[in-house]
């Protein structure tokens, strides 16, 4: 056939011109058919040496059967299926090879089909090829991390893709059966190892004392361990209970200012520390000025918020946050972790959400300057609660 | 070795440790060929991903507290005062060659080897597989997710950013709480207030060395019991109690396996470098007073996070002694869940009086009961899930948080037993139908089965027949 075309074509043109023939449509397109004519002939004489190789009818299948015979023959109580399945092992449908699989005809497209595979595995290798390639050239260029990570992801996605491929259209897809262990070991096994375990017994002479001197040995080995234990801290300390506030220190702001008693506007905040210790964060303390004649606070906390000025700790009793937000309209501190509410103006008692406790409140005072002081120390332990909290 | 047995490398292998025999065997090694067992596999590799990512990263993580003026190349925050440890972060996701795509690569890695964990114990707990003989590795399996959502917290907390150190606070009020050996907990460990100058290199002490030390080791029982056990297989065609039923360790599955191993590594390298996670330099360092409107936790908290918003504040009073509120949403019900999950197959087979071993798998249809109390319990933690973001709820709706967290109360209690309710009648009319459609197969053919072998009326029974000793 290709000798035919060539026989046709030479009287055309004369031979000096055959370099300019590529150049020529019209002799490209006849080059085109011949190639594929060619490429069709090849499959077709592939196809028919497969066919002769692998002559008679359910090729495939015979050929995986063949595979694994001890396993059919082995375990003769596999066979015994659900009535509704075929007992043939390698024969159905759902599990000879990928032909039969794809409901193509195994003897003739076996060949196009791992071609086919092929081509999609060398395909799926060159994606990876070029993500890796692209890794590289990015790195050594600036790095971008976005890129990086796409190409990265590209070249071993085409790895991923590759190995799957391989093993779906070029390995054998047979399902392999086999017998599992019996979980007990068997009554011979047994006793043979209670045999001689008997015997090794015999050879340790007075076993009590082994005894005697592993369990104390293990309690000091114990002992010892758990000792170390300690050195990663100290015991609980009344730290636990208290802030560092006491009595006569001066409110100071985050920036080291004294807050003034006409520093605040009414439903205004601020975060406060004690002079001695600014950013102490368990002292933290946000002061509120509310309208004296609303506040309710219990009788004997009567003169602790002087000219309307009430101050809480800003450390959640239920887990520790920062209640750092205020509603002016309502008078609530809220906890942004798990929205917890406190009553400024009812002695920060929880309104809703899931803290118990209010929280603790600091008697204030003003001293001659005007300037807020600490009345003392927090009313309550601050912070979330413990097994010790009174 | 295998494509050239005769390969001198292979035979000085085999002249110094015997393998012929050993790898013969592994090779001829059974897996079913099920999507749902690849779900281990994907922690598995997520893991080996984590391992990678997290040694790059400790090369340049520094864990201490002492406070910094950064000056790195991240314009934003220069001269902010930080902690030396969020500075040795900020220099590697921006100073670092890849240390962004690293990290980032990392901290999704994490929340896949978490999310793979536990669609693989759905799978195994709707199929039943953790019955007679694998409780060993059910066990193990739920210890290793315990160690991953510890592993996960700390890998969290010691980048030191804003939300890190926030969920420090909570995460201290929560051990703080726990009865009598709360506080001395607190103190040994996290230097009695938090953030102590001692936590973080704890934490990131527990983080790469001793719970991955952990992890891996859980991790090579867990694959050493289920290949001595092999897998248990889906019903079907020949398979029973007997046999395994799959594709041969060598090939096929090794290929498939590879492939999957190198697809999770694309997935995660995608995520790492397009979507953006846990961007540290937005949230800022950590900075005692600051409040965080719309923090959460990494998602595998939120459940927890969602009790502790919904519960309410109870406090109990014993004596002189206190339970904080925090102790039982925060607590309690995490250690009663993982309680519930550790004894389930116990109770199961105590209370079906179950003693046989199973190695073909129950579809959840086929044990109503089953299924609808993993349902259930699913519904439970979805409500919670969602309840740690009622404020986003709440912002996204235009509710208030309040009536938000009334409803969720209310649908805690009421939604779980009503989807198993639902689920229990789906699936009781689902094996109805089954049983129509495909009639037990007609006596005569037992008895013939019967007269074949001695144990395929055994295995009739067992996979053929729905009705089992128990269909729980």
């Amino acid at each position: 056939m290709t000798e035919n075309g060539e026989q046709n074509n030479a009287p055309q043109e004369s031979e000096p011109v055959a370099d300019r023939n590529e150049r020529n449509p019209k002799r490209i397109g006849q080059l085109i058919v011949l190639v594929v004519l060619g490429w069709e002939l090849c499959k077709l004489v592939a196809r028919r040496a497969v066919a002769k190789a692998f002559a008679g009818g359910a090729a495939v299948s015979g050929e995986t059967a063949a595979e694994y015979p001890e396993t059919a023959a082995e375990r003769p109580k596999t066979a015994a299926d659900c009535p509704e399945t075929a007992t043939e092992h390698f024969g159905s449908a759902e599990n000879t090879g990928r032909a039969a699989d794809r409901n193509l005809d195994p003897q003739r497209d076996t060949t196009t089909h791992q071609q086919w595979g092929m081509l999609l595995v060398v395909c799926a290798s060159a994606i990876a090829l070029a993500g890796g390639v692209g890794f590289l050239l990015i790195y050594w260029t600036g790095g971008n991390n976005l890129l990086l990570g796409v190409t990265l992801a590209v070249s071993f996605g085409g790895l991923g893709s590759a190995l799957v491929l391989y093993s779906h259209w070029l390995m054998s897809r047979k399902e392999a059966t086999e017998p599992r262990e019996e979980m007990p070991s068997g009554t011979v096994e047994r006793e043979d190892f209670a045999e001689n375990f008997q015997e090794s017994e015999e050879d340790i002479h007075r076993r009590s004392l082994l005894k005697w001197i592993a369990v104390p040995t293990a309690g000091m080995i114990a002992a010892m361990v758990v000792s170390l234990f300690r050195s990663l801290g100290r015991p609980p300390d009344p730290s636990l209970f208290s802030a560092v506030w006491t009595r006569g220190q001066r409110l100071m702001t985050l920036d080291g200012r004294p807050v003034n008693v006409n520093a605040l506007e009414l439903g205004s905040t601020t975060i406060v520390f004690p002079e001695d210790s600014i950013g102490d964060e368990k002292a933290q303390t946000v002061v509120v000025r509310v309208n004296e004649q609303f506040l309710q606070l219990p009788k004997e906390r009567a003169n602790w918020a002087p000219m309307g000025y009430v101050a809480y700790s800003r450390v959640c009793t239920h887990a520790g946050c920062d209640v750092g937000l205020f509603e002016k309209t309502t008078n609530l501190l809220m906890c942004p972790c798990h929205q917890s509410t406190f009553d400024v103006l009812k002695a920060a008692q929880p309104t809703s959400g899931p803290a118990a406790r209010p929280l603790p409140q600091l008697p204030l005072y003003a001293d001659a300057d005007g300037n807020l002081r600490a009345g003392g120390g927090f009313s309550e332990p601050p912070g979330p609660g413990f097994w010790g909290m009174p | 070795m295998s494509g050239r047995p005769g390969g001198h490398f292979a035979q000085w292998l085999d002249r110094r440790l015997h393998l012929a025999k050993f790898v013969k065997k592994a090779m001829n090694h059974v897996f079913p060929d099920h999507w749902s067992f690849m779900l281990g596999e994907v922690a598995l590799y997520s893991f080996i991903i984590l391992v990678i990512t997290g040694t790059f990263l400790a090369m340049f993580y520094n864990s201490s507290s002492a406070q910094v003026t950064y000056h790195g190349s991240y314009r934003a925050l220069d001269g902010v005062k930080m902690s030396a440890a969020y500075e040795s972060v900020m220099h590697l996701s921006f100073d670092v060659p890849a240390g962004l795509l690293i990290r980032q690569m990392h901290h999704w890695a994490a929340l896949i080897f978490i999310a793979a964990i536990l669609v693989h114990l759905a799978r195994i707990f709707f199929t039943a597989a953790y019955r007679r003989p694998r409780e060993i590795n059910w066990l193990i399996g739920v210890t290793l997710l315990l160690f991953a959502f510890g592993n996960g917290f700390f890998g969290y907390s010691i980048a030191g950013d804003l939300l890190s150190g926030a969920g420090l606070r909570v995460a201290y009020a929560i051990l703080l709480s726990v009865p009598v050996v709360g506080p001395w907990l607190t103190f040994l460990f996290l230097g009695g207030t938090v953030p102590a100058s001692v936590t973080l290199p704890r934490f990131y002490s527990f983080h790469i060395f001793l719970v991955p030390a952990v992890i891996s080791i859980l991790l090579a029982f867990h694959l050493g019991i289920i290949w001595r056990q092999f897998h248990t297989n889906y019903p079907g065609p020949r398979r029973t109690d007997e046999t395994i039923v799959g594709s041969r360790l060598w090939p096929s599955y090794a290929a498939k396996s590879l492939g999957l191993c190198f697809f999770v590594f694309a997935l995660v390298a995608m995520l790492g470098g397009l979507v953006q996670i846990d961007p540290i330099w937005v949230y800022g360092p950590y900075d005692p007073i600051a409040s965080t409107p719309g923090a959460q936790p990494d998602w595998y908290f939120g459940w927890i996070e969602g009790a502790m918003r919904l519960f309410p504040g109870i406090n109990l009073h014993l004596g002189p002694y206190l339970i904080p509120e925090v102790f039982f949403p925060a607590v309690l019900l995490p250690a009663l869940v993982f309680a519930a999950l550790y004894v389930y197959p116990f109770v199961e087979e105590f209370i079906c009086f179950d003693r046989e071993y199973h190695n073909v798998l129950r579809l959840p249809y086929q044990q109503p009961i089953n299924t609808s109390i993993g349902c259930g319990f699913f519904v439970f933690l979805a409500v919670l899930f969602v309840a740690g973001g009622d404020d986003v709820i709440a912002v996204a709706t235009g509710g208030s948080v309040v009536t938000i967290r009334l409803i969720l109360r209310l649908l805690v209690f009421v939604a779980p037993p009503v989807a198993a309710v639902l689920i229990y009648m789906l699936c009781a009319r689902a094996r109805r139908r089954h049983t129509a459609s495909h009639p037990p197969a007609p006596p005569e053919d037992v008895v013939v089965q019967e007269e074949t072998t001695d144990s395929s009326n055994e295995e009739v029974r067992t996979h053929c027949d729905w009705k089992e000793k128990c269909d729980w």
